[in-house]
């Protein structure tokens, strides 16, 4: 799974979720592939009410916009990861 | 000459697991409660906000609310933003009133959540605020965006999770004495590390109930006894992942509500502050100016929240512990503000004689946020 951004042609300006307009500028945004490297900003272990619990985390990726995945064992924040795909949903592991 | 909109009537119902009333009959509920304590009925009122149920989902909220009391407004619609829809509306009916389109604008929030729906589909409407399609499908529940929100804070100011948990300890002590409080039973530190995590580092205790309930108010240009000298609102993002977690929007809401009020955080006598996690009310705390960073747990395990300390606050126990019925768990906040202010709270009258009070609310995943500043006039 592939990690992708939005970056605006216009200000520069990058960010994560699709957008039809930048919200510095205005311009239309153009779609971008990320490298799906970063470091952690958040972790999570979710436990619901009923099922196994899951790891949730917030990745900054190097390529300056944030995401959110599936994170794998062992995270803590600043822990450097990369994206996989894992049972067809992001995730993160350690790098 | 400037039109001052007032606070004329309020109510909030007991919250808490109380099955047998629909959404619609804690709205009226409210609503009747409200109107009374105004010294009016509901023909009086040319404009009715009513914020919307998760358990009814009805399309036009307010028309359907107007109808049930007997109220044949010129203005109503409904209202959705979340937790911070209740403080929306009361902006709302401010600005219709300053205008003089409106002199009597009755706000309402009402919902059988807890019992007009099992915790899975409640969970599961909630989880809506997250993204569809990069969010909700891995795994997103509220308590898991908070969590997050509370790993990153924790993380940045080198905390840990027992520096939240004295927020839920004073919550639950101010409801100890407030009559209709969903959970009175008093806890320690101790007790909110030793419950079940929800989603870590959030555990039980850090978390609202669900409840039932409903709470409303009537905004008049006829003089009361309190005014509203400032509302604010800020929308920067709705979902997590696009929020900038050193601006989220909760600063820039109250700033507009005080500088409208002329006022700043240090006038401000008493305080409501939405609380639907312990974390929710440290960032708030913090980013509005309450705060140092960092610091929310400490001055509430310092007793600085109480009713006698220097910020006496959500001293109804606040969603924490007064409970949380949807649009009306934020509007308690308001209500408890308004009869600190009015001087009528009984055994739990914040000393004094407060003047200048502050609400503040906060919808989704800290994405709609609105202050009001009120005051004695």
């Amino acid at each position: 799974m592939t990690v992708t951004h939005d970056a605006c042609p216009s200000c520069g300006r990058r960010w994560t979720l699709p957008r039809t307009g930048c919200p510095s500028c205005g311009a239309a945004p153009r779609r971008s592939v990320s490298s799906g490297h970063g470091s952690v900003a958040a972790v999570s272990v979710v436990h619901p009410p009923s099922g196994a619990s899951y790891v949730l985390v917030l990745v900054d990726l190097d390529d300056g916009v944030r995401a959110m995945g599936r994170g794998g064992p062992g995270l803590a924040v600043g822990t450097r990861v990369r994206a996989a795909t894992e049972d067809g949903l992001l995730t993160f592991g350690e790098a | 000459m400037a039109i001052t909109a007032h606070v004329a009537g309020i109510a909030a119902t007991p919250y808490g697991r109380q099955p047998g009333r629909t959404a619609l009959d804690w709205q009226a509920a409210a609503a009747g409660a409200a109107l009374a304590d105004a010294g009016l009925v509901a023909p009086d009122v040319d404009a009715v906000i009513c914020g919307y149920a998760t358990t009814a989902g009805h399309l036009m909220p307010a028309d359907l609310l107007a109808e049930r009391i007997g109220a044949r407004p010129a203005i109503a619609h409904g209202t959705s933003a979340g937790g911070a829809t209740g403080l929306v509306m009361l902006a709302q009916a401010v600005r219709l009133v300053r205008a003089g389109d409106a002199r009597a604008v009755l706000v309402v929030g009402g919902e059988d959540r807890r019992s007009g729906q099992t915790t899975e589909t409640s969970t599961r409407t909630l989880a809506q605020v997250g993204h569809a399609e990069l969010e909700v499908p891995l795994g997103g529940t509220v308590p898991a965006y908070y969590a997050l929100l509370a790993s990153a804070h924790l993380a940045a100011r080198r905390l840990s999770p027992a520096d939240l948990a004295p927020l839920a300890v004073q919550m639950r002590a101010h409801a100890a004495t407030t009559p209709g409080a969903h959970l009175t039973e008093p806890i320690t530190v101790d007790d909110v590390l030793a419950s079940r995590p929800v989603a870590e580092p959030l555990r039980l205790l850090d978390c609202c109930p669900v409840s039932d309930g409903g709470a409303a108010v009537v905004v008049t240009a006829a003089p009361a006894a309190v005014a509203v000298t400032g509302v604010g609102e800020a929308h920067r993002h709705q979902h997590l992942t696009e929020a900038d977690l050193d601006d989220l929007g909760a600063r820039r809401a109250a700033s507009t509500a005080l500088d409208r009020a002329g006022r700043t955080v240090d006038d401000v006598d008493v305080a409501g502050v939405y609380d639907s996690f312990t974390v929710t009310l440290a960032i708030l705390l913090e980013e509005i100016g309450f705060c140092a960073p960092g610091t929310a747990g400490a001055d509430a395990a310092a007793g600085r929240f109480a009713r006698d300390g220097a910020l006496p606050l959500n001293t109804h126990g606040g969603l924490l512990s007064y409970g949380h019925c949807g649009v009306g768990g934020g509007m308690a906040h308001l209500v408890e503000v308004v009869t600190q202010l009015r001087g009528t709270a009984g055994a739990r009258q914040v000393p004094d004689a407060p003047r200048v009070g502050f609400v503040h609310g906060d919808g989704g995943v800290m994405s709609a946020h609105a202050s009001a500043v009120l005051e004695v006039v």
